[in-house]
Protein backbone atom coordinates (compact mmCIF):
# COMPACT_ATOMS: atom_id res chain seq x y z
CA UNK A 1 0.00 0.00 0.00
CA UNK A 2 1.34 2.88 -0.84
CA UNK A 3 0.10 6.58 -0.25
CA UNK A 4 0.74 10.21 -1.80
CA UNK A 5 0.28 13.95 -0.15
CA UNK A 6 0.23 16.58 -2.44
CA UNK A 7 -0.83 20.22 -2.68
CA UNK A 8 -1.44 22.86 -5.07
CA UNK A 9 -2.73 26.88 -5.08
CA UNK A 10 -6.03 26.70 -6.88
CA UNK A 11 -9.24 27.79 -6.09
CA UNK A 12 -7.76 31.02 -3.88
CA UNK A 13 -6.82 28.62 -1.40
CA UNK A 14 -4.75 25.33 -0.95
CA UNK A 15 -6.18 22.66 -1.87
CA UNK A 16 -4.37 19.33 -0.73
CA UNK A 17 -5.16 15.33 -2.02
CA UNK A 18 -4.40 11.97 -0.02
CA UNK A 19 -3.87 9.44 -1.87
CA UNK A 20 -4.06 5.56 -0.55
CA UNK A 21 -3.88 2.29 -3.00
CA UNK A 22 -1.62 -0.80 -3.79
CA UNK A 23 -0.13 1.02 -7.00
CA UNK A 24 2.99 2.60 -7.94
CA UNK A 25 3.73 6.44 -6.33
CA UNK A 26 3.87 7.51 -9.83
CA UNK A 27 0.69 6.00 -10.97
CA UNK A 28 -0.95 7.40 -7.68
CA UNK A 29 0.62 11.20 -8.74
CA UNK A 30 -1.07 10.46 -12.07
CA UNK A 31 -4.04 10.48 -10.64
CA UNK A 32 -3.73 13.26 -7.98
CA UNK A 33 -2.40 15.23 -11.39
CA UNK A 34 -5.82 14.72 -12.93
CA UNK A 35 -8.15 15.36 -9.92
CA UNK A 36 -5.86 18.39 -9.43
CA UNK A 37 -6.77 19.52 -13.24
CA UNK A 38 -10.46 18.73 -12.33
CA UNK A 39 -10.17 20.98 -9.90
CA UNK A 40 -8.14 23.84 -11.77
CA UNK A 41 -11.24 23.44 -14.78
CA UNK A 42 -14.08 24.08 -12.34
CA UNK A 43 -11.84 27.00 -11.18
CA UNK A 44 -11.73 28.46 -14.51
CA UNK A 45 -15.18 28.38 -15.50
CA UNK A 46 -16.34 29.51 -11.71
CA UNK A 47 -13.83 32.16 -10.84
CA UNK A 48 -14.91 35.80 -10.50
CA UNK A 49 -11.38 36.67 -10.27
CA UNK A 50 -10.57 35.34 -14.43
CA UNK A 51 -12.11 37.97 -16.68
CA UNK A 52 -12.64 34.73 -19.30
CA UNK A 53 -14.71 32.34 -16.64
CA UNK A 54 -18.25 31.53 -17.31
CA UNK A 55 -19.29 33.92 -13.90
CA UNK A 56 -17.63 36.83 -15.58
CA UNK A 57 -19.14 36.43 -18.65
CA UNK A 58 -22.52 36.02 -17.57
CA UNK A 59 -22.03 39.06 -15.00
CA UNK A 60 -20.97 41.27 -18.65
CA UNK A 61 -23.71 40.25 -20.50
CA UNK A 62 -26.92 38.05 -19.33
CA UNK A 63 -29.01 40.26 -18.09
CA UNK A 64 -28.83 41.35 -21.73
CA UNK A 65 -29.47 38.21 -23.70
CA UNK A 66 -29.51 34.76 -22.10
CA UNK A 67 -26.24 32.87 -22.55
CA UNK A 68 -25.03 29.50 -22.35
CA UNK A 69 -22.79 28.52 -20.10
CA UNK A 70 -20.90 24.77 -19.17
CA UNK A 71 -23.46 22.80 -17.96
CA UNK A 72 -21.37 21.77 -14.77
CA UNK A 73 -21.71 25.90 -14.09
CA UNK A 74 -25.45 25.77 -14.78
CA UNK A 75 -25.56 23.09 -12.22
CA UNK A 76 -23.63 24.82 -9.42
CA UNK A 77 -26.32 28.21 -9.95
CA UNK A 78 -28.96 25.83 -10.20
CA UNK A 79 -28.36 24.46 -6.57
CA UNK A 80 -27.44 27.20 -5.88
CA UNK A 81 -30.65 29.19 -6.43
CA UNK A 82 -32.65 26.25 -4.86
CA UNK A 83 -30.74 26.94 -1.96
CA UNK A 84 -31.71 30.51 -1.85
CA UNK A 85 -35.46 29.78 -2.14
CA UNK A 86 -35.00 26.69 0.65
CA UNK A 87 -33.18 29.79 3.23
CA UNK A 88 -35.50 32.43 1.66
CA UNK A 89 -32.77 34.46 0.64
CA UNK A 90 -30.31 33.53 3.17
CA UNK A 91 -28.23 32.18 1.06
CA UNK A 92 -27.79 34.46 -2.19
CA UNK A 93 -24.90 34.18 -4.88
CA UNK A 94 -25.82 38.01 -5.33
CA UNK A 95 -24.20 39.31 -2.96
CA UNK A 96 -21.51 39.88 -5.31
CA UNK A 97 -21.13 43.83 -5.83
CA UNK A 98 -21.26 44.23 -1.95
CA UNK A 99 -17.54 42.25 -1.65
CA UNK A 100 -16.72 43.88 -4.39
CA UNK A 101 -17.41 47.01 -2.91
CA UNK A 102 -15.05 45.86 0.26
CA UNK A 103 -12.53 44.68 -1.67
CA UNK A 104 -12.87 40.61 -1.38
CA UNK A 105 -13.37 41.00 -5.40
CA UNK A 106 -11.92 42.72 -7.94
CA UNK A 107 -13.72 44.88 -9.79
CA UNK A 108 -14.27 44.37 -13.54
CA UNK A 109 -17.24 46.91 -14.19
CA UNK A 110 -17.40 50.72 -12.82
CA UNK A 111 -19.31 50.90 -9.53
CA UNK A 112 -22.51 52.78 -10.61
CA UNK A 113 -22.98 49.34 -13.18
CA UNK A 114 -22.96 47.37 -9.74
CA UNK A 115 -26.92 46.45 -9.11
CA UNK A 116 -27.49 46.21 -5.28
CA UNK A 117 -31.03 45.77 -5.23
CA UNK A 118 -31.07 42.76 -7.45
CA UNK A 119 -31.92 39.09 -5.95
CA UNK A 120 -31.08 35.52 -6.45
CA UNK A 121 -34.93 35.23 -8.04
CA UNK A 122 -34.07 37.94 -10.84
CA UNK A 123 -31.29 34.45 -12.15
CA UNK A 124 -33.90 32.44 -14.79
CA UNK A 125 -32.27 29.55 -15.47
CA UNK A 126 -32.86 28.16 -18.92
CA UNK A 127 -33.19 25.08 -20.83
CA UNK A 128 -29.78 23.95 -22.66
CA UNK A 129 -27.85 25.26 -19.89
CA UNK A 130 -28.46 29.01 -20.71
CA UNK A 131 -29.02 31.55 -18.15
CA UNK A 132 -30.59 34.77 -18.14
CA UNK A 133 -30.47 37.78 -15.51
CA UNK A 134 -33.79 39.80 -15.34
CA UNK A 135 -31.58 42.95 -14.30
CA UNK A 136 -27.91 43.24 -14.58
CA UNK A 137 -26.10 41.96 -11.13
CA UNK A 138 -23.91 39.65 -10.20
CA UNK A 139 -23.29 36.38 -9.00
CA UNK A 140 -19.85 35.32 -7.58
CA UNK A 141 -20.01 31.12 -6.50
CA UNK A 142 -17.13 31.60 -4.12
CA UNK A 143 -19.69 29.92 -1.17
CA UNK A 144 -20.35 26.69 -3.63
CA UNK A 145 -18.43 26.25 -6.20
CA UNK A 146 -14.98 24.67 -4.08
CA UNK A 147 -17.94 21.73 -2.67
CA UNK A 148 -18.42 21.13 -6.30
CA UNK A 149 -14.82 21.27 -7.10
CA UNK A 150 -14.02 18.66 -4.36
CA UNK A 151 -17.38 16.56 -5.25
CA UNK A 152 -15.85 16.54 -9.20
CA UNK A 153 -12.60 15.54 -7.88
CA UNK A 154 -13.55 12.80 -5.61
CA UNK A 155 -16.27 11.27 -7.63
CA UNK A 156 -13.73 11.04 -10.27
CA UNK A 157 -11.00 8.84 -8.21
CA UNK A 158 -13.64 6.75 -6.40
CA UNK A 159 -13.17 5.32 -10.31
CA UNK A 160 -9.44 4.68 -10.15
CA UNK A 161 -9.31 2.14 -7.21
CA UNK A 162 -8.08 3.45 -4.54
CA UNK A 163 -8.24 2.75 -1.37
CA UNK A 164 -8.50 5.95 0.49
CA UNK A 165 -8.72 9.71 -0.81
CA UNK A 166 -9.29 12.76 0.48
CA UNK A 167 -9.40 16.35 -1.15
CA UNK A 168 -8.98 19.02 1.21
CA UNK A 169 -9.68 22.35 -1.00
CA UNK A 170 -8.57 24.73 2.47
CA UNK A 171 -11.12 23.35 4.72
CA UNK A 172 -14.10 22.13 2.57
CA UNK A 173 -12.94 18.27 2.43
CA UNK A 174 -14.38 14.99 1.26
CA UNK A 175 -13.53 10.97 1.85
CA UNK A 176 -13.75 8.26 -0.33
CA UNK A 177 -13.34 4.76 1.14
CA UNK A 178 -11.87 3.28 4.19
CA UNK A 179 -12.65 4.68 7.32
CA UNK A 180 -12.65 6.26 10.33
CA UNK A 181 -11.57 9.23 9.16
CA UNK A 182 -9.94 11.67 11.65
CA UNK A 183 -10.75 15.50 11.34
CA UNK A 184 -9.16 18.41 12.78
CA UNK A 185 -11.16 21.60 12.95
CA UNK A 186 -10.01 25.08 14.03
CA UNK A 187 -10.80 26.58 17.23
CA UNK A 188 -12.72 30.06 16.31
CA UNK A 189 -11.25 31.44 19.12
CA UNK A 190 -8.02 30.67 18.35
CA UNK A 191 -7.44 29.35 14.91
CA UNK A 192 -3.92 27.85 14.90
CA UNK A 193 -5.17 25.35 17.32
CA UNK A 194 -7.62 22.69 16.28
CA UNK A 195 -10.11 20.41 18.06
CA UNK A 196 -10.68 16.59 17.35
CA UNK A 197 -13.41 15.89 15.67
CA UNK A 198 -14.80 12.62 13.06
CA UNK A 199 -15.90 12.65 10.13
CA UNK A 200 -19.71 12.08 10.58
CA UNK A 201 -20.51 12.22 7.00
CA UNK A 202 -18.23 11.90 3.94
CA UNK A 203 -18.07 15.44 3.15
CA UNK A 204 -17.59 18.27 5.92
CA UNK A 205 -16.54 22.20 5.11
CA UNK A 206 -16.41 24.83 7.90
CA UNK A 207 -17.42 28.55 8.06
CA UNK A 208 -16.41 31.48 10.18
CA UNK A 209 -15.02 35.00 9.47
CA UNK A 210 -11.29 34.72 11.23
CA UNK A 211 -9.34 34.05 8.44
CA UNK A 212 -10.67 37.15 6.38
CA UNK A 213 -11.72 39.97 8.47
CA UNK A 214 -10.82 43.39 7.65
CA UNK A 215 -11.22 46.89 8.09
CA UNK A 216 -13.14 49.01 5.36
CA UNK A 217 -13.57 52.58 5.99
CA UNK A 218 -14.18 52.31 10.16
CA UNK A 219 -16.11 49.28 10.56
CA UNK A 220 -15.02 45.99 10.13
CA UNK A 221 -16.42 43.56 7.36
CA UNK A 222 -15.83 40.01 6.31
CA UNK A 223 -17.18 37.86 3.05
CA UNK A 224 -19.38 36.37 4.83
CA UNK A 225 -23.05 38.89 4.78
CA UNK A 226 -26.09 38.81 5.46
CA UNK A 227 -28.29 39.52 1.49
CA UNK A 228 -31.43 41.08 3.05
CA UNK A 229 -29.71 43.68 5.47
CA UNK A 230 -26.16 43.68 3.84
CA UNK A 231 -23.95 43.66 6.60
CA UNK A 232 -20.92 41.35 7.62
CA UNK A 233 -21.79 38.50 9.88
CA UNK A 234 -20.43 39.42 13.90
CA UNK A 235 -20.98 36.29 15.37
CA UNK A 236 -17.01 34.86 16.47
CA UNK A 237 -18.66 30.84 16.16
CA UNK A 238 -17.80 28.79 13.46
CA UNK A 239 -19.84 26.21 12.13
CA UNK A 240 -19.02 22.93 10.01
CA UNK A 241 -22.03 20.85 8.25
CA UNK A 242 -21.28 17.49 7.62
CA UNK A 243 -23.03 16.09 4.51
CA UNK A 244 -23.11 13.28 1.97
CA UNK A 245 -21.41 15.79 -0.73
CA UNK A 246 -19.24 18.68 -0.04
CA UNK A 247 -21.27 21.02 -2.52
CA UNK A 248 -24.28 20.76 0.21
CA UNK A 249 -21.56 21.21 2.83
CA UNK A 250 -20.08 24.16 1.68
CA UNK A 251 -23.30 25.79 0.60
CA UNK A 252 -25.04 24.61 4.16
CA UNK A 253 -22.07 26.30 6.36
CA UNK A 254 -23.88 29.74 4.96
CA UNK A 255 -27.20 28.82 5.14
CA UNK A 256 -26.71 27.73 8.91
CA UNK A 257 -24.88 30.79 9.52
CA UNK A 258 -27.13 33.35 7.74
CA UNK A 259 -30.83 31.60 8.24
CA UNK A 260 -33.36 31.55 10.78
CA UNK A 261 -33.04 28.32 12.71
CA UNK A 262 -36.33 26.47 11.63
CA UNK A 263 -35.58 26.86 8.16
CA UNK A 264 -32.15 25.43 8.23
CA UNK A 265 -33.44 22.59 10.55
CA UNK A 266 -35.42 21.45 7.88
CA UNK A 267 -32.49 21.97 5.16
CA UNK A 268 -30.56 19.43 7.60
CA UNK A 269 -32.98 16.92 7.40
CA UNK A 270 -33.59 17.23 3.77
CA UNK A 271 -30.05 16.70 2.88
CA UNK A 272 -29.17 14.43 5.28
CA UNK A 273 -26.62 16.63 7.38
CA UNK A 274 -25.31 17.34 10.48
CA UNK A 275 -24.34 21.13 12.02
CA UNK A 276 -21.92 21.64 14.28
CA UNK A 277 -21.54 25.18 16.05
CA UNK A 278 -18.00 25.71 17.91
CA UNK A 279 -18.24 28.87 19.81
CA UNK A 280 -15.31 31.38 20.49
CA UNK A 281 -14.79 29.35 23.84
CA UNK A 282 -14.48 25.87 22.02
CA UNK A 283 -17.96 24.55 22.98
CA UNK A 284 -19.19 22.21 20.56
CA UNK A 285 -23.24 21.84 19.65
CA UNK A 286 -24.60 20.03 17.46
CA UNK A 287 -27.64 20.24 15.15
CA UNK A 288 -29.62 17.92 14.83
CA UNK A 289 -28.41 16.99 18.61
CA UNK B 1 -9.98 42.03 19.48
CA UNK B 2 -9.77 43.61 22.67
CA UNK B 3 -6.28 42.64 24.84
CA UNK B 4 -7.74 39.57 26.79
CA UNK B 5 -8.39 37.95 23.43
CA UNK B 6 -4.91 38.31 21.67
CA UNK B 7 -3.12 37.12 24.85
CA UNK B 8 -5.38 34.02 24.64
CA UNK B 9 -4.49 33.82 21.61
CA UNK B 10 -0.94 33.97 21.13
CA UNK B 11 -0.04 32.50 24.86
CA UNK B 12 -0.72 29.12 24.25
CA UNK B 13 1.22 30.02 20.58
CA UNK B 14 4.27 30.81 22.49
CA UNK B 15 4.35 27.91 25.18
CA UNK B 16 3.67 25.00 22.50
CA UNK B 17 5.44 26.35 19.85
CA UNK B 18 8.87 27.05 21.27
CA UNK B 19 11.22 27.57 18.08
CA UNK B 20 9.39 24.97 15.80
CA UNK B 21 5.62 25.88 14.24
CA UNK B 22 2.47 24.38 15.03
CA UNK B 23 1.48 22.97 11.84
CA UNK B 24 3.27 22.15 9.06
CA UNK B 25 3.64 19.33 6.43
CA UNK B 26 5.99 18.29 3.21
CA UNK B 27 4.54 17.34 0.30
CA UNK B 28 7.42 16.88 -1.93
CA UNK B 29 10.89 17.45 -2.02
CA UNK B 30 12.72 19.26 -4.66
CA UNK B 31 13.51 16.38 -6.80
CA UNK B 32 10.18 14.45 -6.82
CA UNK B 33 8.82 18.25 -7.53
CA UNK B 34 10.95 18.00 -10.96
CA UNK B 35 10.34 14.70 -11.67
CA UNK B 36 6.65 15.29 -11.53
CA UNK B 37 6.90 18.85 -13.64
CA UNK B 38 9.23 17.76 -16.24
CA UNK B 39 8.41 14.12 -16.27
CA UNK B 40 12.02 12.38 -18.64
CA UNK B 41 13.42 15.56 -18.29
CA UNK B 42 17.31 15.89 -17.29
CA UNK B 43 17.49 19.42 -15.40
CA UNK B 44 20.49 21.16 -14.79
CA UNK B 45 21.22 23.57 -11.80
CA UNK B 46 21.24 27.53 -13.22
CA UNK B 47 21.97 29.01 -9.77
CA UNK B 48 21.51 32.92 -10.38
CA UNK B 49 22.22 35.98 -7.95
CA UNK B 50 20.71 39.00 -8.37
CA UNK B 51 21.97 42.24 -8.46
CA UNK B 52 20.70 45.06 -6.82
CA UNK B 53 19.46 46.94 -9.84
CA UNK B 54 17.64 43.61 -10.83
CA UNK B 55 15.96 43.13 -7.53
CA UNK B 56 14.71 46.87 -7.61
CA UNK B 57 13.66 45.84 -11.43
CA UNK B 58 11.52 42.79 -10.67
CA UNK B 59 9.85 44.82 -7.59
CA UNK B 60 9.14 47.67 -10.01
CA UNK B 61 7.68 45.13 -12.57
CA UNK B 62 5.89 42.59 -9.89
CA UNK B 63 5.18 45.36 -7.63
CA UNK B 64 6.00 42.05 -4.90
CA UNK B 65 9.16 43.01 -2.89
CA UNK B 66 12.06 40.81 -3.51
CA UNK B 67 13.57 39.01 -0.48
CA UNK B 68 16.01 36.95 -1.37
CA UNK B 69 18.54 37.63 -4.21
CA UNK B 70 19.21 33.94 -4.84
CA UNK B 71 17.17 32.32 -7.28
CA UNK B 72 17.06 28.52 -7.35
CA UNK B 73 16.36 27.56 -10.81
CA UNK B 74 17.02 24.60 -12.84
CA UNK B 75 16.73 24.62 -17.03
CA UNK B 76 15.18 21.68 -18.54
CA UNK B 77 16.75 20.38 -21.95
CA UNK B 78 13.83 21.32 -23.72
CA UNK B 79 14.10 24.92 -22.18
CA UNK B 80 11.65 25.10 -19.49
CA UNK B 81 12.31 26.34 -16.32
CA UNK B 82 12.08 25.18 -12.69
CA UNK B 83 12.24 27.30 -9.84
CA UNK B 84 12.39 26.34 -6.25
CA UNK B 85 11.17 29.61 -4.35
CA UNK B 86 9.23 30.41 -0.58
CA UNK B 87 6.83 33.02 0.51
CA UNK B 88 5.85 34.33 3.28
CA UNK B 89 2.07 34.72 4.24
CA UNK B 90 -0.35 36.31 7.17
CA UNK B 91 0.95 34.04 9.43
CA UNK B 92 2.28 31.09 6.94
CA UNK B 93 5.94 30.29 5.64
CA UNK B 94 6.10 28.02 2.72
CA UNK B 95 8.08 26.70 0.22
CA UNK B 96 6.80 26.31 -3.33
CA UNK B 97 8.24 25.02 -7.27
CA UNK B 98 7.37 26.78 -10.24
CA UNK B 99 7.83 25.59 -13.66
CA UNK B 100 7.98 27.36 -16.98
CA UNK B 101 7.14 26.07 -20.03
CA UNK B 102 10.18 27.56 -22.99
CA UNK B 103 7.92 30.66 -23.63
CA UNK B 104 7.60 31.59 -20.19
CA UNK B 105 3.77 30.38 -19.24
CA UNK B 106 3.16 28.38 -16.46
CA UNK B 107 3.31 25.13 -16.57
CA UNK B 108 2.66 24.11 -12.78
CA UNK B 109 2.67 24.94 -9.33
CA UNK B 110 3.25 22.31 -6.00
CA UNK B 111 3.66 23.57 -2.94
CA UNK B 112 6.71 21.54 -1.42
CA UNK B 113 6.19 22.70 2.32
CA UNK B 114 3.69 24.48 4.09
CA UNK B 115 4.41 26.10 8.05
CA UNK B 116 1.89 27.59 9.66
CA UNK B 117 2.34 29.76 12.62
CA UNK B 118 0.60 33.00 14.55
CA UNK B 119 2.57 35.11 16.68
CA UNK B 120 5.22 36.62 14.17
CA UNK B 121 7.21 33.73 13.98
CA UNK B 122 7.37 33.74 10.30
CA UNK B 123 8.72 37.26 10.17
CA UNK B 124 11.43 36.12 11.92
CA UNK B 125 14.51 35.36 9.86
CA UNK B 126 16.06 33.12 12.16
CA UNK B 127 12.97 31.11 13.01
CA UNK B 128 12.82 30.14 8.84
CA UNK B 129 16.37 29.68 9.14
CA UNK B 130 16.17 26.56 10.63
CA UNK B 131 13.97 25.23 7.86
CA UNK B 132 16.77 26.06 5.20
CA UNK B 133 17.59 23.60 3.03
CA UNK B 134 15.66 21.23 4.40
CA UNK B 135 13.23 19.98 2.07
CA UNK B 136 15.63 18.40 -0.08
CA UNK B 137 17.73 16.19 2.62
CA UNK B 138 15.57 15.80 5.68
CA UNK B 139 11.78 16.84 5.17
CA UNK B 140 10.79 18.88 8.24
CA UNK B 141 7.58 16.99 9.64
CA UNK B 142 5.48 18.36 12.61
CA UNK B 143 2.02 17.21 13.79
CA UNK B 144 1.76 15.05 10.58
CA UNK B 145 -0.33 13.17 12.63
CA UNK B 146 -3.04 15.65 11.79
CA UNK B 147 -4.31 14.72 8.91
CA UNK B 148 -7.52 16.54 7.68
CA UNK B 149 -8.12 19.97 9.02
CA UNK B 150 -11.57 21.78 8.27
CA UNK B 151 -11.48 25.64 9.21
CA UNK B 152 -12.63 28.92 7.24
CA UNK B 153 -10.55 29.01 3.87
CA UNK B 154 -7.28 30.11 4.31
CA UNK B 155 -5.89 32.31 0.94
CA UNK B 156 -3.35 31.48 -1.04
CA UNK B 157 -2.80 35.08 -2.40
CA UNK B 158 0.36 34.98 -0.90
CA UNK B 159 1.38 32.30 -3.66
CA UNK B 160 0.03 34.08 -6.30
CA UNK B 161 2.25 37.03 -6.03
CA UNK B 162 5.11 34.37 -5.32
CA UNK B 163 4.66 33.69 -8.91
CA UNK B 164 3.95 36.63 -10.69
CA UNK B 165 7.57 37.83 -8.98
CA UNK B 166 8.78 35.00 -10.45
CA UNK B 167 7.30 34.87 -13.75
CA UNK B 168 8.87 38.50 -14.12
CA UNK B 169 12.65 37.07 -12.77
CA UNK B 170 11.93 35.38 -15.79
CA UNK B 171 11.17 37.64 -18.60
CA UNK B 172 13.82 40.20 -17.03
CA UNK B 173 16.63 37.85 -15.92
CA UNK B 174 16.24 34.01 -17.03
CA UNK B 175 14.95 34.39 -20.64
CA UNK B 176 18.22 36.54 -20.81
CA UNK B 177 20.55 34.52 -19.86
Amino acid sequence: MNRIKRCQPLLGTFVEITLEAPKSEERLHNDAGKAFELIKSVGRMMSFHDPDSDVSRLNRCAHIAPLAVHPWTWHVIDRAIKLSAGTEGAFDITVAPKLVKWGYLPRHTPFEQLSEAALWSDIEMLPDSRICFRQPLQVDLGGIAKGFAVDKAIDWLATRGITRAVVNAGGDLRVHGGGPHDLAIRHPGSPQETLPSTMLRPAVATSAAYFARKRCGVSSVNPIVHPRTGKPLRSNESVSVFSPTCLQADALTKAVLLAPQTLWNALLKEADSLALFITRKGEQVLFPA
Amino acid sequence: MNRRSLLRGFLPAAIVSGPACLYGETFLSVEQAQKLLFPGEQLSSVPVTLTGEQKKAIQKASDVRVRDEKVNAWRSTKGGWFIADNVIGKHEFIDFALALNANGSVKGVEILTYRETYGGEVRNAKWRAQFRGKTTSQPVKIDSDIKNISGATLSSVHITDGVRRLLHTWALILNKS
